[in-house]
């Protein structure tokens, strides 16, 4: 509520809330498999108003039709514990800037207890540098805060992901192996190594790390904290069209990428992760690549969603047709995003065909063309939500 | 007669195919065809189609592949664009794609259909080779020959739905870092199929084919 990089700054969106919403289904729940959890809250401001929750909805069933039942009245302050309790009776404290799930989290006597947990201990990686080089840094100099290991999904240093893949769960190392090799058939092997640092280097390092937080403050007291890893860990790949094996630092920035997906996608279930956000998913990987790329990370993510963004025709192209979302342009610059129509496909497809293009093609032709071109990709979706 | 000049064609086949991998698969099936036929012959000329020469005459093959960025509604120009350079010789259509399944949904499938209506406008004779299955699948109507190249024991079980993923998963259960790779790559392994199984057990008539080169 206070995170001013995450603050809209569209005039549009000045007195907008922010709204989040998931539904998940974990079958072990039985009775309360199916989960929907949303809350919506209003941005601090400076007058001291917002930053306040505003709204908070819990609904369980045991089967994805039907009608849910909610589990919370968080205007009434009150929650319902079971399903055999017919509404919510139960009283709980909560101030304005507190979760219901965070109170509700520590009863456990409650038989929705469970429930609850899943849904505080939902994940999400998002994985969104354009510039996959930061990703692969060995540089054993770090910010001691910094997330490590495979479960924390961190976005800077893949290489110790994979060696953590590697040792801890060597059967979706070897997936992962078998898919970049997949994907780049003049691939032999790849690796990842770890290194020790010698004892010159350390020195070497250790100066570098006074001067840094010498230089770096948050307050008038405070540094900014270093620390010196004691491994550096390397990705190697060895190629049929190279002599040697070769770092992957020196490789093209869409194989980088690629590495980062797979890999991505091979730990995410492992890391507990529900979701995973991709974005410009096409950056610097070649548009024939495409569908075998989504086709092993589909397999790879093992039951984990992915959201991608993208801005290419052959990636809209080999998606099912009812799993895309199109941005739709608007005059206020508030992005809205909408599917097509459940009888549209057909008719897309047509179209597309009779201008000569795929229906990939033709939607971002029907985005990029003028207005009325904007009407007619309307005229194929479903209001904008 | 000489196979380097159009008008001495006595026909042509224009072959639109899914990817790389149907068009080594049927290369290789028309080179087997030309082993068991006295007298045939085929060559590759330098702009990459194909001629097979016959007692009766030469045959110009075409292939047109899609890949992931090829755009079926162009297929159909490049039909009208053959045979109409190359004629006067009758052409007939070779289609070979995965239908995969439920036209409604995908939107390769529906471009294909509309590509088929087309064609049928154009009155040219057209081999329909187009299924709910992957290349791969044809090739695997030879699991003997597929598990001998692989040096796999006859008990082997395939898994997964489709043609290509049970490919890999038989690549796979000998070394996860050589997996089935497409196009050009399988060359070899296609060559080692025993094409008369093929042609006697295949779910998709192929020896059509066959009976229009020949």
């Amino acid at each position: 509520m206070r995170e001013e990089s995450c603050m809209p700054l569209v005039p549009a969106l000045e007195k907008a809330e922010y709204s989040f919403e998931v539904e998940f289904c974990l079958p072990e729940l039985k009775e309360y498999q199916y989960i929907r959890y949303g809350f919506t809250f209003a941005w601090a401001r400076d007058d001291g108003t917002g930053e306040r929750i505003t709204d908070e909805r819990i609904e369980l069933n045991s089967k994805r039709s039907g009608n849910w039942s909610s589990y919370l009245k968080r205007e009434l302050g009150k929650y319902r514990p079971s399903h055999s309790t017919q509404r919510c009776t139960r009283k709980m404290n909560l101030d304005p800037d507190q979760l219901a799930i965070d109170v509700l989290t520590a009863i456990d006597s409650i038989e929705i207890n469970p429930a609850i947990r899943a849904i505080r201990n939902l994940k999400y990686g998002a994985c969104y540098p354009l510039n996959a080089d930061g990703i692969m840094d060995d540089y054993p100099l770090e910010l001691e805060s910094k997330d490590s290991g495979i479960f924390a999904l961190s976005e800077d240093d893949l290489p110790r992901s994979l060696y953590e893949l590697k040792n801890g769960h060597p059967d979706k190392y070897a997936e992962f192996k078998g898919i970049m090799c997949e994907l780049f058939p003049e691939i032999i092997d790849i690796d990842v190594v770890s290194s020790q640092l010698l004892q010159e280097q350390k020195q070497r390092l250790e100066k570098q790390k006074q001067y840094i937080e010498g230089a770096a403050t948050v307050g008038p007291e405070e540094k900014v904290p270093y620390r010196i890893r004691d491994e550096v860990y390397r990705i190697f790949v060895n190629s049929e069209y190279l002599n040697q094996p070769v770092s992957v630092m020196r490789m093209s920035d869409g194989t980088k990428r690629v590495i980062w997906l797979v890999a991505r996608a091979v730990m995410a279930s492992i890391a507990g992760i529900g979701c995973l956000v991709v974005e410009e998913v096409e950056t610097g990987i070649h548009p024939r690549m495409m569908r075998n790329l989504l086709e092993a990370v589909d397999e790879a993510l093992d039951g984990t969603k992915m959201i991608l963004t993208s801005h290419s025709p052959y990636i809209v192209q080999c998606l099912p047709f009812e799993s895309l979302y199109v941005g739709v342009p608007s005059g206020d610059g508030v992005a809205t995003f909408a599917t097509f129509g459940a009888d549209q496909a057909a008719d897309l497809s047509d179209a597309a065909y009779d201008h000569g293009m795929s229906t990939g093609e033709y939607i971002f032709a029907l985005m990029s063309a003028g207005e009325d071109e904007e009407d007619i990709l309307k005229s194929y979706l479903e209001a904008a939500e | 007669m000489s196979a380097k000049a159009g008008r001495d064609y006595i026909k042509g086949m224009a072959f639109v195919v899914e990817g790389s991998t149907e068009r080594v698969f049927y290369h290789e099936y028309l080179k087997w065809c030309c082993s068991q036929t006295a007298g045939a012959s085929m060559e590759q000329l330098p702009n990459k189609d194909f001629v097979i020469v016959t007692d009766q005459g030469a045959v110009l093959l075409k292939f047109n592949v899609m890949g992931s960025v090829g755009s079926v509604p162009n297929a159909i120009n490049w039909i009208r664009s053959i045979c109409s350079k190359e004629a006067p010789h009758p052409w007939t259509v070779v289609l070979c794609y995965d239908t995969d399944g439920n036209a409604a949904q995908n939107l390769d499938t529906r471009a294909w259909l509309r590509f088929r209506q087309d064609l049928g406008s154009l009155g040219l004779p057209v081999i329909d080779l187009a299924a709910d299955a992957d290349i791969e699948d044809m090739m695997l109507v030879d699991i003997d020959g597929m598990r001998s190249y692989l040096g796999l024991e006859p008990g082997v079980e395939l898994k997964g739905r489709k043609g290509k993923a049970k490919l890999n998963s038989l690549f796979k259960t000998i070394d996860v870092t050589q997996p089935y790779h497409e196009g050009e790559r399988s060359r070899d392994l296609i060559r080692n199929l025993d094409f008369q199984v093929i042609e006697t057990c295949a779910p998709l008539p192929i020896d059509e084919i066959r009976k229009a080169v020949f």
